[in-house]
């Protein structure tokens, strides 16, 4: 039977969704699953993780790995890997994913496969399925080591509701520091609010907001969603947003879930920095306004108007 | 007058003048090679135009005053030499005349009127001139007391001449023509004095004295007169007024290519280069020695940075400290060139592997301490750029300015991957997808839908091939442009195919942001693709695709003939093969793209073409034409963030708006964003409407 082991992708405490996503796949592919989560006080995550779809939780958990360090993370997967002898070892597609993978296969002398979409079982070897050459062509890919170490790409597999799993938690001795670099302090670019790079939901405002006043009225709506607020470079040189929020060409490049413009026309330069966004709705009180071009959705009206009604109604939905 | 005392006085004053110039020719030849010496005849006309002419001195009507007081002290200056050189050879021989110029000739005559009058002239202009640097005190000028010390050493150039003629005069008239006075005295012309009103004031000043004081004064005139001039020569080098001596042949030497020096091809294939560090420019000693004569000859009058986009808009970028900047790095590092430059030309006759290797390392020791890029120039100053090249056309000394930046950010980015990063999304692709934006390859020709344009693929025979660019293609905005400009390339029936999915960026910013290496691999992929169809003529919309095409290129083996779509146009109107109406309501300008100006040369034809569809006459702008100003876009500024001082496109479009005009027309698709966007900044986009001259054509076809 395949073992499975499942890197738990934690932000401030909270287990992220991706872990869930992945832990389900195993299941479905009827994997004998693990977790392992490293941090500080994450020991109290243990249900949450067995919850998830893991049969065994593997912590690594001490006051020294507080903060997300690539050697000893990285030793922390390594250690759980050779205890649950694990064939597959899957990263979720996040930075500490993308920094640990790499490292982690180096160490057991695996294959690594970054933003991996499928797997499957062809003859006695896995063979997995990622884009490749900017999403051009698919590739498919015959794996010929033992183990596999791989980055599955955001969103490529999903939670199913009827997976569970059972706890049987086995703590991990904490890995010795890392020598050559100590992640002293991390400052949050995003302050208080949601990372855009992050976000599920990305919702920018536009020309269109016209004023502070405009600019607030998305920002709450913003708010209401849990979504990263960003902007066009009209509000950033207005001086009604950060620059670090601006989103297009030469500001942040985003793909999230559910992209919203607001009030935004949709220049290319801004096209540029969220066409790759999964689902893009757009309002805009112009028709003809390009943005509709690659909308999904689109509402043709006064953002004025409409921004009220959507959190009306997303209040609604909540209650 | 003493030729003892005359021959001590040359020896010095040339002796020591001759040290310094072999020194500072010296530096120039340990720097990198220039092919300069080709075209003759076209070199002596630049220099009877631009440098004796002072045609960017007296022609730009902004700076006619100030340019022609430079004039006029300039052509004084030539004029008084040939009096210098009588003055020198009256030192040995008491009647010493040059030919033609004696008393038998009309010329000597008119020349001695000629001098007089100028010498009057260069006086007065030499007050105008410390007046304005100390009153009106132009902001683009450092007012240093080597300005006021020079122009206190011209104005006593022609005092004194003009006062050793004075008292020679005086002494003629009280003495009664002693024999030991040599004048001018003609049956036909008559005496000197009636020649020379100025002379003739300056001894009516001297009046008063008599015989013995008189002759001291023009002693003391004469020899203050040389002894002034062999040391203004010998000051000369040592600061800004080096440009008196090297303006000339930086002239003659100036670049000849149409408009300037291009960009140097580098050789992405010598991996020496890599190992070395030595591909683009890193390292003072790297400067070819033209740009060495182009620092030499930086008079710092701030032509350049009044031009300068950025520099109106508060960038850090002032071409003059630049150039001044890295005139003193130049001569901070002068030992180490002259050695390096000789333990260079010794490796060739070395023969022993370990010999070469050890003397390779001696050079690679031998280079500046500081890079160029970040230690001696702010990175700020160098991205600054947008490659306009205004600085160039008003430079009155041709220097060039742009190609050494470029050069610059070629060191620093590919020698050291130093460049701002908002142009990754860009280069990437670039790489991936043939255009800046990142989208879809296969979605290049998706705007000529229905419109019936046939693709090269189908069609090899025909007569143009119409370039659409990565704007033209896929911005929504410009692909508007491109489906006018097909409407106007079928109302006149002319024999045209795109590339389709096949064209892919020309490489323009990738080269100008100093990546080479991405524009030479889309330069060949698209040389390529137009020698597989054997294209010959090529139209385009975009002022930076012509430029690459038909600049660049050749330096890659790609040879068409580019022309954009506006000379098209206006020879289609000119040959009635395209009937327009006359009938866009309101008042047009016109904005100058500068890589189709400036670049180009191109002017008239979009003028003559909005003259032609427009009811009123193009209004021009304040700046316009050679000295238009840019929009900001270009030098791969289109795809980087601008965030020191104000932006560059709002200070055109503020322009555009106080011309009150109801709408602007462009020739180039980044133009169009920027103005646009500049319109829509300022609230005024519904007031102005910003168009490409081709919708203004498409939408008055007959």
């Amino acid at each position: 039977m395949t073992k499975i082991l499942v890197f738990a992708d934690i932000k401030q405490g909270e287990l992220k969704g991706s872990t869930t996503e992945l832990l389900s796949k195993a299941k479905q592919m009827g994997a004998q699953t693990a977790v392992v989560a490293v941090g500080n006080g994450i020991q109290e995550l243990t249900p949450k993780l067995a919850d998830a779809g893991s049969d065994t939780q593997y912590l690594a958990d001490d006051q020294s790995l507080e903060l997300f360090s690539g050697g000893p993370y990285a030793a922390a997967v390594v250690d759980a890997a050779n205890q649950f002898e694990a064939d597959i070892i899957w990263f979720g597609f996040s930075e500490s994913g993308k920094t640990l993978a790499p490292r982690v296969a180096a160490q057991l002398n695996a294959a690594c496969a970054s933003e991996i979409t499928d797997i499957v079982w062809e003859g006695d070897k896995h063979e997995i399925t990622r884009p490749a050459i900017a999403n051009k062509v698919i590739q498919r890919l015959k794996i010929n080591t033992e183990r596999l170490v791989a980055v599955v790409r955001a969103g490529a597999f999903e939670a199913a509701p009827d997976i569970s799993g059972t706890e049987n938690p086995i703590q991990l001795s904490a890995p010795p520091a890392d020598l050559k670099a100590v992640i002293r302090e991390l400052i949050s670019e995003a302050g208080n609010e949601v990372d855009l790079a992050d976000a599920d939901i990305v919702i920018s405002v536009g020309r269109g907001a016209k004023d502070q006043a405009g600019v607030d009225l998305v920002r709450e709506l913003a708010q209401d969603l849990n979504a990263g607020f960003g902007s066009s470079r009209a509000m950033v040189d207005g001086g009604f947003m950060a620059h670090n929020k601006q989103v297009g060409q030469t500001g942040k490049i985003v793909a999230p879930t559910l992209y919203m413009a607001v009030g935004i026309s949709g220049a290319i330069q801004h096209l540029a920095g969220m066409n790759g966004s999964k689902v893009i709705l757009a309002v805009n009180k112009d028709p003809e306004a390009p943005i509709f071009n690659v909308a999904d959705y689109g509402i043709v009206g006064d953002l004025f108007e409409v921004v009220p009604i959507l959190r009306d109604e997303i209040k609604a939905l909540k209650a | 007058m003493n030729p003892l005392f005359m021959s001590i006085a040359l020896i010095m004053g040339l002796g020591l003048f001759t040290f310094t110039m072999i020194k500072k020719v010296r530096l120039l030849m340990a720097l990198g090679p220039a092919a300069r010496m080709d075209r003759m005849k076209e070199r002596f006309k630049s220099v009877l135009v631009l440098a004796m002419g002072q045609k960017r001195l007296v022609g730009r009507q902004k700076e006619r005053s100030s340019g022609l007081m430079h004039a006029l002290i300039f052509w004084g200056f030539c004029i008084l030499l040939i009096r210098s050189i009588v003055l020198y050879g009256q030192g040995f021989v008491h009647d010493f005349q040059l030919p033609f110029l004696g008393e038998h000739y009309l010329t000597g005559y008119i020349y001695l009127w000629l001098k007089d009058i100028m010498e009057g002239v260069v006086l007065i202009m030499i007050i105008w001139a410390v007046l304005r640097r100390a009153i009106i005190k132009p902001e683009r000028m450092h007012n240093t007391p080597e300005a006021y010390l020079v122009l206190g050493m011209i104005g006593l150039l022609m005092v004194s001449d003009l006062l050793f003629d004075g008292a020679r005069y005086h002494l003629i008239e009280i003495l009664g023509n002693p024999g030991s006075l040599h004048f001018f005295n003609n049956p036909q012309y008559g005496p000197e004095f009636s020649w020379t009103p100025v002379s003739v004031g300056a001894a009516s000043l001297l009046s008063g004295l008599g015989p013995e004081s008189a002759a001291q004064v023009m002693t003391f005139m004469f020899w203050t007169h040389i002894i002034t001039q062999l040391i203004f020569l010998n000051l000369l080098p040592f600061g800004k007024h080096f440009h008196v001596i090297t303006a000339l042949p930086n002239v003659f030497f100036k670049s000849l290519d149409y408009p300037h020096e291009n960009i140097a091809l580098l050789d992405m294939e010598n991996e020496d280069a890599w190992e070395d560090e030595t591909l683009g420019l890193n390292h003072i000693h790297q400067l070819t020695w033209k740009q060495g004569l182009d620092l030499y000859t930086c008079t710092e009058c701030g032509r350049c940075k009044d031009v300068c986009p950025a520099w109106v808009t508060d960038k850090p970028l002032n071409l003059k400290d630049f150039n001044d900047t890295l005139k003193q790095e130049l001569h901070v590092n002068a030992d180490k060139i002259l050695q390096r430059a000789e333990l260079t030309a010794g490796l060739e006759q070395l023969s022993d592997e370990d010999e070469i290797q050890s003397q390779k390392e001696t050079i690679q020791a031998l280079s500046s301490e500081k890079q160029l890029v970040g230690e001696v120039i702010e990175e700020d100053t160098l991205w600054a750029c947008t490659t306009c090249r205004a600085c160039e056309a008003v430079c009155p000394v041709t220097i060039e300015h742009v190609p050494r930046i470029i050069a610059m950010r070629q060191g620093a980015t590919l020698m050291a991957e130093s460049y701002p990063k908002e142009l990754n999304p860009a280069l990437k692709g670039l790489e991936r997808n043939g255009n800046p934006w990142g989208i879809g390859y296969d979605k290049r020709a998706d705007w000529a839908e229905g419109l019936d344009v046939p693709i090269m693929a189908d069609n090899p025979d025909v007569d143009y091939l119409l370039w659409v660019g990565c704007a033209g293609s896929f911005d929504d905005r410009a692909k508007k442009v491109s489906q006018s400009l097909v409407k106007i390339l079928q109302a006149a029936n002319i024999s045209f195919a795109i590339l389709g999915t096949e064209e892919k960026c020309t490489g323009d910013f990738a080269r100008r942001a100093g990546n080479e290496m991405m524009f030479q691999m889309m330069a060949e992929e698209n040389i390529e693709t137009l020698n597989k169809y054997k294209v010959k003529k090529i139209i385009t919309a975009c002022p930076h695709c012509l430029t690459t095409l038909k600049n660049d290129y050749p330096q890659l083996g790609g040879n068409f003939d580019v022309i954009h779509h506006t000379q098209l146009i206006h020879d289609l109107i000119k040959t009635k093969k395209l009937r327009l109406k006359n009938e866009t309501q309101g008042t047009i300008t016109y904005h100058d793209p500068c890589y189709l100006g400036r670049y180009n040369d191109v002017y008239d034809a979009p003028r003559q073409i909005l003259n032609t569809v427009s009811f009123s006459r193009v209004s021009e702008l304040d700046r316009n034409a050679k000295e238009s100003f840019c929009c900001g876009a270009g030098g791969g500024r289109m795809w980087m963030e601008e965030t020191i001082g104000t932006r560059i496109n709002r200070e055109r479009t503020s322009e555009i708006i106080q011309n009150d005009v109801s709408s602007v027309a462009v020739g180039c698709p980044f133009c169009l964003t920027m103005i646009e966007d500049g319109l829509k900044e300022l609230g005024k986009e519904e007031a102005v409407s910003t168009l490409d001259i081709a919708e203004l054509v498409a939408k008055n076809l007959e």
